[in-house]
């Protein structure tokens, strides 16, 4: 397959007329008619159905069109993120971004900041709160994506972004898998895994007593993917922020009575001038649809 | 024995059973008629630059790996691949000379999460292998293609659901090609082909490699 055919297709689609798609890609006709007909061959049945007066898209184009769509535009991000980040040393922007933020949460931002300012270049720090707030003093990062359970101090200007729920995850074939949410008390007697770096590290065990919970922890890690791997290995359940899982075949549910969420915010010094392209980043920030867990 | 022995030996004992053997021409039948393997990036072309995740979950920039000397890229199919997990192991047999000559490898394979880590071998300095999520990057080098049904069906018989491993339901694959590429990102060596039992010589990499460094600093 090429991106070509790929990009083609998918003007059709948006126009329905071969004509409009070839003046919007900027081609003949014929060509983007093979073009199409060879991603067809390629796919191994036919994408679209071309009538006198309309083009439409058969069952199998439909079937293909949202996966063609996702990896033309994973492609877009895996290579201008590869661009934003050229220069890691003197880049103008530097960004931090909380360890447990799931990173393909982010990758969405760097890649529609990139294509808005093809110019400015960025560096990404990942780090635990308590760091970040350290080099935001500092004056080594210019902005931070974290969240901080207590509340920053005042002395931080803090922008929420979005709210994330607190999920349980577990493997597949799991006794959770039967329920839609699971309770903090049904949690009782399972082996846990515990997320080091999670900034509510200290307040899970806190809660647990609260709520009279007897987990059994088996190992900690500060390593995120290790454990999700370890969960999904049968070896203990975790309480993880919804969007941070980045292990395939990792199930979820909702944890409740009580729930737990987290607010991840938007945090800068208070006072310090912007440069332009930090300003232009604070803007992209604040333009992003962040999308927050379902209540 | 070399690797292309041990390929051929893989592919004599596995392609005795008639179904396997159907599956495998489909494929090779379908990258020939679409001249899919006539279409892939070409020794002198530029390599597109690229960000992936590692089996750990750290992002790789190949911008980062291509200042400090060449980068040898090679796509596989997953760890369900008998030929891809041989290579591998090749690959990591020859990965001292690599570093020798002042170059780097990644090996890229459209499974995420923790069929990645599948594919490492434990304790030994593996390729680093890197999460190609969707495929985006091998479309832009422009040797992913998708899967026909009766080869779905086969690897179904298997166990091997590529939907639970890529995270999507598009029944893409790399054809297993190799690439280097010098420190200016240009391609100085490819080996594609559409029939997914033949790799490239380890060894050939290794000289393409040797003869970039005697060429010294660009």
């Amino acid at each position: 397959m090429e991106m070509h055919q790929i990009r083609y297709f998918l003007a059709v689609c948006d126009t329905l007329n071969f004509t409009r798609a070839s003046e919007a890609c900027n081609v003949t006709q014929p060509a983007l008619t093979r073009a199409i007909q060879k991603l067809e061959e390629e796919l191994g049945g036919l994408l679209l159905r071309r009538e006198r007066s309309r083009t439409h898209l058969t069952e199998f184009g439909q079937l293909m069109k949202p996966h063609l769509e996702d990896v033309l535009r994973n492609t877009q991000a895996a290579t201008t993120t590869a661009k934003s980040l050229l220069k890691l040393e003197d880049a103008p922007l530097s960004l931090g971004v909380m360890c447990t933020v799931g990173p393909l949460r982010c990758v969405g931002l760097l890649a529609q900041f990139r294509k808005d300012h093809p110019g400015i270049e960025a560096s990404l720090h990942e780090g635990v709160p308590m760091e970040l707030c350290r080099l935001l003093i500092e004056g080594k990062l210019d902005l931070a994506i974290m969240a901080q359970p207590k509340g920053l101090e005042e002395s931080y200007a803090v922008e929420p972004l979005y709210r994330e729920r607190f999920v349980v995850a577990f493997p597949p074939g799991h006794r959770f898998e039967r329920m839609n949410a699971v309770k903090t008390v049904d949690c009782g007697g399972e082996s846990y895994l515990m997320r080091m770096n999670c900034e509510y590290g200290s307040h899970w065990d806190e809660y647990l007593a609260a709520n009279k919970i007897d987990l059994r922890e088996v190992y900690r890690s500060e390593r995120e993917d290790w454990i999700q791997t370890m969960v999904m290995a049968g070896m203990g359940i975790c309480f993880i922020p919804e969007f941070s899982p980045v292990v395939a075949g990792l199930h979820t549910r909702p944890l409740i009575e009580p729930d737990v969420w987290r607010e991840v915010s938007l945090v800068t010094m208070p006072g310090r001038r912007f440069s332009p392209a930090v300003a232009a980043f604070v803007r992209a920030v604040r333009q992003y649809r962040w999308q927050s867990s379902a209540v | 024995m070399s690797l292309k022995g041990e390929l051929d030996k893989i592919r004599a004992d596995s392609l005795s059973d008639a179904r396997i053997e159907a599956a495998y021409r489909a494929v090779v039948g379908q990258l020939s008629r679409a001249g899919t393997a006539d279409q892939t990036l070409k020794v002198g072309g530029s390599m597109p630059p690229f960000m992936l995740p590692n089996a750990a979950g750290r992002l790789v920039v190949s911008d980062e790996l291509l200042a400090k000397g060449p980068l040898v890229v090679t796509f596989f199919r997953g760890s369900w691949c008998p030929y891809c997990q041989r290579t591998l192991e090749a690959l990591e047999e020859v990965l001292p000379r690599i570093h020798a000559a002042g170059a780097e490898l990644v090996a890229l394979t459209p499974d995420t999460g923790v069929y990645l880590s599948e594919s490492e071998t434990a304790g030994h300095p593996s390729p680093e292998i890197l999460s190609d999520v969707d495929g985006a990057v091998g479309l832009q080098f422009g040797v992913l293609f998708r899967a026909p049904d009766i080869y779905r069906d086969l690897l179904a018989g298997f166990g091997v659901d590529l939907r639970e491993r890529h995270g999507n339901e598009g029944w893409f694959i790399p054809i297993p090609a190799s690439f280097v590429v010098d420190r200016t990102g240009t391609v100085r060596y490819a080996f594609v082909n559409a029939d997914f039992t033949l790799r490239a010589d380890p060894e050939e990499i290794v000289q393409v490699l040797e003869g970039l460094k005697s060429e010294g600093p660009r």
